[in-house]
C-alpha cells in the first residue's frame, strides 16, 4: 500500500517515514503543502496523511483543492490542533479520518489499515480466498492453515492482489503501491515478488492445478475471486 | 447605602423634606404673622374709636358712651373689656363687662400703644392694646351764627390711658386651623414627592438599567460585541459607554491572545512530544534495525533541547514579568556588545548568508544591565538572521540624542506587512501560520519587550522601504543601583 505522508516537521516525517516503511507500506513524504498537493494530485496513493499546519499551503486547503480537483483518495489528518470545531471542520471538508497529536503508532497504523480495508470496500481484518487467509491487521497470511512467512513487500504483493482478487492488477500498479516515487527499483522487481510470493505459497500447496497467482501476459496479475 | 437609585431617592426626599417642612414654617409664621396684624389692628381701631369718644372739659375727662354703639362691651357671653382712667390712676369708665374687676395696666407714655397677651377677667386668652392719649377738648365759642361747641385738642387736656381687651381665641383657633392645613399640605406633599422622586429616579436610571443589564449579558465569548451608542442614551453615559466598549476591545484582545498564546504554546510542546512519542515507539518497535536505539536517544536528546529551550524561555517571560530579576546596572560599551552578540549567531549567519553592519561608534557607552542588554540584542541579531532576506546585510546603530541612547537594529524582509507590527511582541507569535521548524518558538521578540521592560527601555518596531527595524530608546546614563565590573558578567 502506497501512502503520502505531508508534515512539515522534520524529525516526525523522518520517524513516521521509517516507521511505515518497516510496517510494510510505500511511503512519499512533503514538508509543505504545496509539495505534498502536487504528489497527491500527480499520484496515486492509498492514503494521504496530511497535518494541517503547512507552510506555503495549509493543510485544509490542500484538502479542498484535492476534494475540488475529484481526488477521492482517503485522507488521515494528524494535527496537533484538537479542538472539536477543527475536527468537524476537517472531516467536513472530506478528511476520512482525524488524529490529534501526540498519537500512538500502532493507533496511526490501525487507523491506515482501516482506511485501506474501506478503499476496498472490505469490513473484516481477515480475508479468505479459498485455502488462502490473511490478515490485514496483523499483516500475516496463511495457506491451507498453516503461516506463510512473508516479507513486509511480498504481503504488500499479496494484500492487493487479494484486496482487488478477480481483477488483473497490473505490474505499474503493483510497482506504484509498493514503491515510493523516488525508489530506485524497476518493474522487474514485482516480478521476482510475484515469484518468491508464488514459490513460499507452493511450498504450501495442496494440489490443485493451478497457482494461486495467475499471471496474464501483457496485463498483470491476478488471483480469482472464489477459487477454490 | 451604596445604591445610586437609593442615594438619590433618600437624599432627594430629604432635600425636599427639608425645602417643604422650611416652606410651611416659613408660611405658617407669615400667615400667623399677618393675622395677628389684622388682629391687633382691628383691635386699636377699636381702642381709637373709644378713645374717639373720651371728652375733656374743665379738667374733667368722660366718655360718651351708649351701649347701643358697642354693645361687645355690655353683652353677658364672650363681652370685650376696656377701662379708661387717667394718669394719676383716676378711673374715669370701665366696660359693665368687667365689673369690679380691672385690666393690667401698664403705665403707656403719652402718644404710644402697647399690645399684650393676657388671660381675660372670664378666663379666656385675650389680647389688650393700651393707648395713651390726650381727649378732646370741648369748649363753647361764640360765633357768628350763635354760641356753638367746639371739639379740639388741647395741650392741656389731662392724659388718659384707654386699655381695651379682646378675646384671640378666634385668632388661635384660625392660627391653629392655619398650621394643621400647613402640615397637611406639606405631609401631603411629602407622600407626593416621594412617589415622583422614585418615578423620576427609576426613569432617569433606567438607561444604567440597561446598561448593566448588557453587561451581565456579556461573558468571554462576546467580548467583542460593541456595547450599542443608542441615540436616546444620556450624555453622561456615552463617555461611560465609549470607555466601557474600549475596555471590551481591550479585554477581547487580551482573551484572544490568551487562547493563541495556550494553542500556541499546546502546539509548541505537542509537536515534540509527537516526535518523542513516535521516534521511541518505532525504535522500540524495531529493536534491531539499522536505525538504532542510540540513533533514536540522538532524536530524543534533540527534541528534549528544543523542549528544555522554550520551557527556559517561558519560565524567564515569568521571572521578568513577575519583577524577579535583579537589574545590575554598569557602563556598557554598545559596540563591544554588539559585536559579542554577533558572535552568538555567527553560525546561523553563516548557513543564511547574513552579514553585520555595525555602525555604532567606539566609546558610545551606557549605563544598563549588560547581561540582560546582551540578551536582547541576541535574540534581535537571531531574529534578523533567522527571518531576514538571505544574504542580506543586518544593520546595528546607535546614536546619542542627548542623555538618552538610541540604538537600531533593521533587516531587508519580503514577508512582514504593517498589520504584523503590533503583534509580533506577543509571546509564540509567529509570522508562518504553520509553525515549521523547530529553532524559533516565537519567544524571542516576547522576551526582547520583557526584557525592555526591565530595564526602562522603550522599543518600537516599523518597517521602512522593506527593512523591518527595531529601535530601542533608553536613558544612557542612569544612577546604577548596583555597579559590578563589567568584564564580570555576561
Amino acid at each position: 500500500m502506497r501512502l503520502l505522508l505531508i508534515e512539515d516537521s522534520s524529525r516526525l516525517r523522518a520517524t513516521l517515514e521509517r516507521g511505515l516503511r518497516k510496517t510494510g507500506y510505500a511511503v512519499d513524504a512533503a514538508k509543505d503543502g504545496r509539495e505534498g498537493l502536487w504528489l497527491a494530485t500527480e499520484n496515486a496513493y492509498d492514503v494521504i496523511i496530511l497535518d494541517l499546519m503547512l507552510p506555503e499551503i495549509d493543510g485544509l486547503t490542500v484538502l479542498r483543492r484535492l476534494r475540488d480537483a475529484g481526488k477521492a483518495t482517503h485522507v488521515l489528518i494528524l494535527s496537533a490542533k484538537d479542538m472539536v470545531e477543527d475536527r468537524v471542520q476537517g472531516l467536513r471538508l472530506g478528511a476520512d479520518d482525524y488524529l490529534v497529536k501526540p498519537f500512538s503508532f500502532d493507533e496511526l497504523c490501525a487507523r491506515l489499515e482501516a482506511l485501506v480495508r474501506r478503499s476496498y470496500q472490505v469490513k473484516n481484518p481477515t480475508i479468505r480466498i479459498g485455502d488462502l487467509e490473511i490478515n490485514t491487521a496483523a499483516r500475516r497470511a496463511w495457506y491451507a492453515g498453516r503461516e506463510v512467512k512473508l516479507t513486509p513487500r511480498e504481503y504488500g504483493v499479496l494484500e492487493i492482489l487479494v484486496l482487488r482478487a478477480g481483477e488483473v492488477v497490473s505490474r505499474r500498479d503493483l510497482w506504484e503501491h509498493l514503491y515510493e516515487l523516488d525508489s530506485e527499483a524497476t518493474s522487474n522487481v514485482v516480478d521476482v515478488l510475484v515469484y518468491t510470493l508464488r514459490k513460499k505459497l507452493d511450498a504450501h500447496e495442496t494440489g490443485s492445478a493451478r497457482s494461486l497467482i495467475e499471471t496474464r501476459r501483457g496485463e498483470g496479475y491476478v488471483i480469482r475471486a472464489g477459487d477454490p | 447605602m451604596r445604591s445610586l437609585r437609593g442615594r438619590l431617592t433618600i437624599w432627594l426626599l430629604a432635600g425636599m423634606g427639608l425645602l417643604l417642612t422650611a416652606g410651611g414654617l416659613v408660611l405658617s409664621r407669615v400667615i400667623g404673622f399677618q393675622l395677628r396684624r389684622t388682629y391687633d389692628a382691628a383691635l386699636l381701631d377699636k381702642a381709637r374709636s373709644l378713645a374717639a369718644l373720651a371728652e375733656e372739659q374743665d379738667g374733667k375727662v368722660w366718655l360718651e358712651l351708649s351701649g347701643e354703639v358697642m354693645p361687645e362691651f355690655e353683652r353677658a357671653d364672650n363681652p370685650d373689656y376696656f377701662e379708661l382712667w387717667l394718669r394719676d390712676g383716676t378711673m374715669v369708665e370701665r366696660s359693665r363687662s368687667l365689673g369690679v374687676r380691672n385690666l393690667p395696666r401698664s403705665g403707656t407714655p403719652p402718644g404710644r400703644l402697647r399690645l399684650r397677651d393676657l388671660t381675660l377677667p372670664d378666663g379666656r386668652h385675650g389680647r389688650q392694646v393700651e393707648i395713651s392719649f390726650r381727649p378732646r377738648s370741648e369748649q363753647l365759642e361764640v360765633k357768628d351764627r350763635g354760641v356753638e361747641p367746639v371739639a379740639r385738642s388741647g395741650a392741656d387736656s389731662p392724659i388718659a390711658i384707654l386699655a381695651v381687651a379682646h378675646s384671640r381665641e378666634e385668632l388661635d383657633a384660625l392660627l391653629a386651623s392655619v398650621q394643621v392645613t400647613l402640615i397637611l399640605v406639606v405631609l401631603a406633599l411629602l407622600g407626593g414627592t416621594t412617589l415622583l422622586v422614585k418615578s423620576v429616579v427609576g426613569i432617569a436610571l433606567a438607561p444604567l438599567d440597561n446598561l448593566a443589564h448588557q453587561l451581565d449579558g456579556m461573558d468571554a465569548d462576546s467580548l467583542g460585541r460593541e456595547l450599542p451608542a443608542a441615540a436616546d442614551l444620556p450624555a453622561e453615559l456615552v463617555p461611560v459607554v465609549y470607555h466601557l466598549n474600549g475596555l471590551l476591545a481591550r479585554l477581547d484582545a487580551s482573551f484572544a491572545r490568551e487562547r493563541a498564546f495556550s494553542a500556541n504554546l499546546a502546539h509548541e510542546l505537542r509537536t515534540p512530544l509527537s516526535e518523542l512519542r513516535a521516534v521511541t515507539e518505532v525504535a522500540l518497535k524495531w529493536p534491531d534495525e539499522a536505525f538504532s536505539a542510540l540513533d533514536a536517544v540522538a532524536e530524543v536528546h534533540g527534541i528534549g533541547l528544543q523542549m528544555e529551550k522554550v520551557v527556559l524561555n517561558l519560565l524567564a517571560l515569568a521571572r521578568y514579568d513577575g519583577k524577579q530579576h535583579t537589574v545590575w546596572n554598569s557602563e556598557v560599551s554598545l559596540r563591544e556588545v554588539a559585536a559579542s552578540c554577533w558572535d552568538t549567531v555567527a553560525a546561523e549567519a553563516g548557513e543564511t548568508g547574513a552579514t553585520l553592519q555595525l555602525e555604532i561608534p567606539e566609546g558610545l557607552t551606557v549605563v544598563t544591565d549588560r547581561e540582560k542588554l546582551s540578551l536582547i540584542l541576541s535574540n534581535l541579531f537571531s531574529n534578523a538572521v533567522t527571518h531576514g532576506r538571505r544574504g542580506g546585510a543586518v544593520t546595528c546603530s546607535a546614536v546619542m540624542d542627548g542623555a538618552d541612547f538610541s540604538l537600531r537594529v533593521g533587516n531587508g524582509t519580503d514577508a512582514l506587512t504593517p498589520e504584523d507590527l503590533p503583534r509580533m511582541f506577543d509571546r509564540f507569535w509567529r509570522k508562518d501560520p504553520a509553525r515549521s521548524g523547530a529553532r524559533h518558538a516565537g519567544l524571542g521578540l516576547a522576551l526582547v519587550s520583557a526584557l525592555c521592560d526591565l530595564l526602562g527601555i522603550e522599543k518600537d518596531a516599523r518597517l521602512v522601504d522593506g527593512r523591518f527595524e527595531i529601535t530601542l530608546r533608553g536613558r544612557a546614563l542612569e544612577a546604577p543601583p548596583f555597579i559590578v565590573p563589567s568584564s564580570g558578567r555576561c
